[in-house]
C-alpha cells in the first residue's frame, strides 16, 4: 500500500475522532455512553469484580507495572549496550537457556521500553491527569486497572517470544521494522487492549462538566492513533511495504509516545508552576500539529527508495513537525520560568519537554536523510531513538509519576532526597550516555568509511579500537538510568504504604494570635500575612499617632479620616504587595512530591516569601504560649524592635508588651 | 574573651551529600576503562575474579552493574513484604 493512502487513512480516522468527541453521536448519544458504561463495568463479568472499582484504583496498578517494566527496559538496554563492546559478557547465562542473538536482544528491549516501561507509565499518568481535570475518578476504575493487567501480560508475551525460535523463524521470512520487530498480529492485541482504555477516556471526558483541556484532547487522540496503529500494522501481512514500516514507526514515536508525552507535560508544569498555561494558541499549534505532521523521532527506521514528489512531501512535513515542537518547548519553558524551583518532578518533567529541540533537530536530519535518500546519518539514528526514548519520554513518564502518583494514592513519595537522587540519577546518565555514545558513532563511522579502511590496509596498520573506551563509558552512565528507575520505584512504593496522607499535608490554619502590636504604620495585607485573625486584638503603639485597640472586624467599617495624605507613603508598600512573583509563591508548593519531604531544611520559609513584609513597620505577635514563655533576652529583643523601652525585669517588660 | 576551636565539624548531613556520593561513585565506575588504557591486555577483574561463589559467572565486569540492580529489586520486595508483615 502507498504511503500517500496510508497517511490519508490516518488523518481521516483522527479527524473522525476529533469531531465525534467534541460533537458527539447526536440522538445516539445517551445509548452509546450507556452501552459503553455497561461494555467497561458489568459487561466484563465476573472479570469486572476482580478489582475494586475504587478512585485512583486504574492509575496506581498502571504505575505499578509501568515502573517494573521500566526497570526492565533499563536494564535490558545497559546489557545490550555493554554487550555492544564485550559480546560475550553474558555468556554464562547461556546454562540457564538465555542466550539471545543480537536481533532477538533489540526487539525484546524495544517491546520492554516502548510498550512496556514508557507506554504503562504514561497511560498511568495520562488516566490520573484525566481523572483529576474531570472530577476525580475516571469512568471505570476497574477496568482501567483490568486493562493494565492484559496490557502487562502481552507485553511479557512479546519480550518471552522475542527470545524465541517464534521470533527468529519470522525475522528471517519477513523483515520488520526498527522498533516494530514483531509479527504484525501481535500489534493487533495492543490495539484491543488500548479500545476500552480509549472508551474510558472518553466516557469520563463526557461525565465531566468541566470543559476539556489539552492535555485531555492528548490522550484520547494518542489513543486514537495507536488503535489505528494495529490494523495499519496488518497491512504488512499483505506484502512487505517499507514505507508503511516507516509509517506506523513515525505514529508509534509521534501519535503515541510523544502525543501522550506532550498531554502530561501540559497537565504537569502548569500545575506545578501554580500557573496558567502561557499561551492557548501555541498549546493548540502543538495539539494539532502533532498528529498532522510526521514526528522526527524514529529515526533509524529506513526507505530505500521514493520517488522525488515524495520525498519532498515527506520532508516538508518532518520540517513542519518542528512547529509543535518549538511551540510547546516555549510555551511550557514561559509558564514554568522561575516557578519550579523545589518540585523535582515537574523539573524531571521539563528536561523532557527542553530534549526535544536538540534530539528533535538531530532526529530531523536523520529522518529525512533516512526516507529514499543515502541515510548519511543512519550511523547517530539509533543513539538519536535511544535519546528520544529515554531523555523525552522517559524523563517525562518519571517526572509525571512523581507528580500524579500521589494523588492516586492519596500519599506523598516517601522521600524527598529520593526523588533528588532520581531526578540527578537520570539527567546524568540520559546525558553522559548520549556523549559516550555519539562520540563512538562518530569514531566508528569514521574509522569504517571505505577510504579509511582501504588507506588503513595499503598501510598495513589495524584500525584502532579507540571507541571501545568511549561505549564504556556510555553504558556506565546509562545505568544511572536503571538505577533511577530501582529509586522512583522505591520511593513509589514506600510513599503508597508510608507516605503523608495528602489531606494531612495540605496547609491547615494555624490558630490566630489573641493580640497583635503594630509600631508605625502598616496594610491589612501584612496583618493577614502576620496571622492576625479577625478577632485578634491589634495594639496601636507609638509613631502610630494614635494609640488603642482595635479588631481587624472593626477596620471594615471605613473611618471619615481614610485616604489622608498620611496614606502617600504607603504606595511603594502597595506596587511591592501585588507583584505577581510574590502572589505566584503562593501556588506553588502543592505540588504531591514537595509536600512529602520529611528532612527538607528550606521549604518552609522561602525568602521570596517575606518581600512583603513592610521594613518600615515593626510589629510584635505574642506567641502562642504568652510573652511569659520567653526568655529575657527575647523579651528585650522584642521590645526594642517594638520600640519600647527594653529595660527593668523581664515582669516589666511583659507588662509593656502587654499593656497599651 | 571566647576562643573559637581551630575547626569544626558540622554534624548535618545535607541531602545533596548523597547524591553528590551516587554520581561520584557513577562516574568513578565510568573511569574504570582507565584500567585498560594503563595496562592493556589485562582486563579489569570480575566479579567471578573477586568472589569464587560466582566464578561461573565470567569476568565480566557487568555482573558487578547487574549486581547493584539486584541488590535494588531485592530492596523493592523486601519493602513490600516488609510493609506488608507490618500491616
Amino acid at each position: 500500500m502507498e504511503l500517500k493512502t496510508i497517511f490519508l487513512s490516518y488523518i481521516i480516522w483522527l479527524l473522525a475522532v476529533r469531531f465525534l468527541a467534541s460533537r458527539g453521536l447526536g440522538p445516539f448519544s445517551s445509548f452509546a455512553k450507556d452501552l459503553t458504561g455497561f461494555m467497561l463495568g458489568k459487561g466484563l463479568g465476573p472479570a469486572n469484580d476482580l478489582i475494586e472499582d475504587r478512585p485512583g484504583a486504574g492509575a496506581r496498578t498502571w504505575y505499578a507495572h509501568g515502573i517494573l517494566w521500566f526497570i526492565l527496559a533499563a536494564t535490558l538496554f545497559f546489557t545490550n549496550l555493554w554487550t555492544g563492546h564485550e559480546p560475550n559478557a553474558l555468556y554464562s547465562l547461556s546454562a540457564v537457556g538465555y542466550a539471545p542473538s543480537a536481533s532477538q536482544a533489540t526487539a525484546a528491549l524495544h517491546l520492554a521500553a516502548a510498550f512496556g516501561g514508557l507506554s504503562m507509565l504514561l497511560i498511568a499518568s495520562g488516566l490520573a491527569s484525566q481523572a483529576k481535570l474531570s472530577g476525580g475518578r475516571l469512568a471505570s476504575e476497574s477496568n482501567a486497572a483490568l486493562m493494565a493487567w492484559a496490557w502487562s501480560g502481552t507485553v511479557f508475551i512479546g519480550v518471552v517470544i522475542a527470545h524465541t525460535e517464534i521470533f527468529t523463524s519470522h525475522a528471517s521470512s519477513f523483515s520488520g521494522s526498527a522498533w516494530l520487530e514483531m509479527p504484525p498480529i501481535y500489534y493487533l492485541l495492543f490495539t484491543v487492549i488500548s479500545l476500552p482504555i480509549f472508551f474510558n477516556h472518553l466516557l469520563t471526558m463526557s461525565g465531566s462538566k468541566n470543559p476539556i483541556l489539552v492535555p485531555q484532547w492528548f490522550f484520547v487522540m494518542g489513543f486514537a492513533a495507536l488503535i489505528w496503529t494495529g490494523p495499519a500494522a496488518m497491512m504488512l501481512m499483505i506484502g512487505e511495504s517499507q514505507e508503511v514500516s516507516w509509517m506506523l514507526v513515525k505514529v508509534l514515536f509521534g501519535g503515541w509516545l510523544l502525543s501522550q508525552s506532550l498531554g502530561i507535560a501540559h497537565h504537569v508544569i502548569p500545575s506545578a508552576a501554580g500557573a496558567p498555561l502561557w499561551s492557548r494558541s501555541l498549546s493548540a499549534v502543538a495539539l494539532f500539529g502533532t498528529f498532522l505532521t510526521f514526528s522526527p523521532l524514529g529515526a533509524a527506521v529506513e526507505v530505500s527508495a521514493a520517488s522525488e514528489s515524495l520525498r519532498a512531501i515527506v520532508a516538508i512535513s518532518l520540517t513542519l513537525s518542528l512547529i509543535p515542537i518549538i511551540a510547546t518547548v516555549a510555551n511550557l519553558s514561559v509558564t514554568a520560568s522561575g516557578r519550579l524551583s523545589k518540585s523535582y518532578g515537574a523539573k524531571m518533567t521539563m528536561f523532557g519537554v527542553v530534549m526535544l529541540i536538540p534530539i528533535g533537530l538531530g532526529s530531523l536530519f536523520a529522518s529525512v536523510s533516512a526516507f529514499g535518500g543515502g541515510a548519511e546519518q543512519a550511523h547517530i539514528a539509533n543513539t538519536l531513538d535511544t535519546l528520544a526514548i529515554w531523555g523525552v519520554f522517559g524523563a517525562i513518564a518519571i517526572g509525571g509519576a512523581h507528580i500524579l502518583f500521589p494523588q492516586t494514592t492519596g500519599r506523598s513519595l516517601a522521600s524527598r532526597n529520593k526523588t533528588r537522587s532520581t531526578y540527578w540519577l537520570f539527567i546524568f546518565g540520559v546525558v553522559g550516555y548520549g556523549i559516550g555514545q555519539l562520540i563512538t558513532d562518530h569514531v566508528n563511522a569514521a574509522l569504517g568509511a571505505e577510504a579509511v579502511v582501504a588507506a588503513l590496509e595499503d598501510a598495513g596498520v589495524t584500525a584502532p579500537d579507540s571507541a571501545v573506551t568511549a561505549q564504556v563509558f556510555a553504558s556506565v552512565m546509562f545505568y544511572a538510568v536503571a538505577m533511577a528507575g530501582v529509586f522512583a520505584a522505591q520511593n513509589m512504593l514506600s510513599g503508597s504504604l508510608r507516605g503523608t496522607s495528602l489531606t494531612d499535608a495540605a496547609p491547615t490554619v494555624s490558630s490566630e494570635p489573641t493580640r497583635h502590636i503594630v509600631t508605625g504604620a502598616t496594610t491589612v495585607r501584612n496583618l493577614l500575612s502576620a496571622g492576625v485573625g479577625l478577632d485578634t486584638e491589634i495594639s496601636m503603639e507609638g509613631g502610630s499617632g494614635s494609640s488603642g485597640h482595635i479588631a481587624l472586624a472593626d477596620l471594615a467599617a471605613p473611618t471619615e479620616d481614610a485616604g489622608d495624605g498620611d496614606d502617600s507613603d504607603d504606595s511603594d508598600d502597595t506596587d511591592a504587595s501585588t507583584d505577581s512573583g510574590d502572589t505566584d509563591d503562593t501556588d506553588a508548593p502543592t505540588d504531591s512530591d514537595d509536600t512529602d519531604d520529611t528532612d527538607d531544611t528550606d521549604a518552609p520559609t522561602d525568602s521570596d516569601d517575606t518581600d512583603n513584609t513592610d521594613t518600615s513597620t515593626t510589629t510584635v505577635t505574642e506567641p502562642a504560649g504568652g510573652f511569659g514563655k520567653m526568655l529575657k533576652g527575647e523579651l528585650v529583643g522584642l521590645a526594642e524592635s517594638a520600640g519600647l523601652d527594653s529595660s527593668g525585669t523581664k515582669a516589666d517588660i511583659i507588662a509593656r508588651l502587654t499593656s497599651a | 574573651m571566647t576562643e573559637l576551636p581551630e575547626m569544626m565539624q558540622g554534624k548535618e548531613e545535607p541531602a545533596t551529600a548523597r547524591v553528590i556520593l551516587t554520581l561520584s561513585a557513577i562516574g568513578a565506575l565510568a573511569f574504570v576503562m582507565l584500567y585498560s588504557v594503563l595496562f592493556p591486555g589485562h582486563p579489569f577483574p570480575g566479579l567471578g575474579s573477586v568472589i569464587p561463589l560466582f566464578s561461573e559467572l565470567g569476568d565480566s565486569v557487568v555482573w558487578f552493574f547487574l549486581l547493584g540492580i539486584g541488590l535494588g529489586m531485592a530492596m523493592l520486595v523486601a519493602t513490600l513484604l516488609g510493609e506488608t508483615i507490618a500491616d
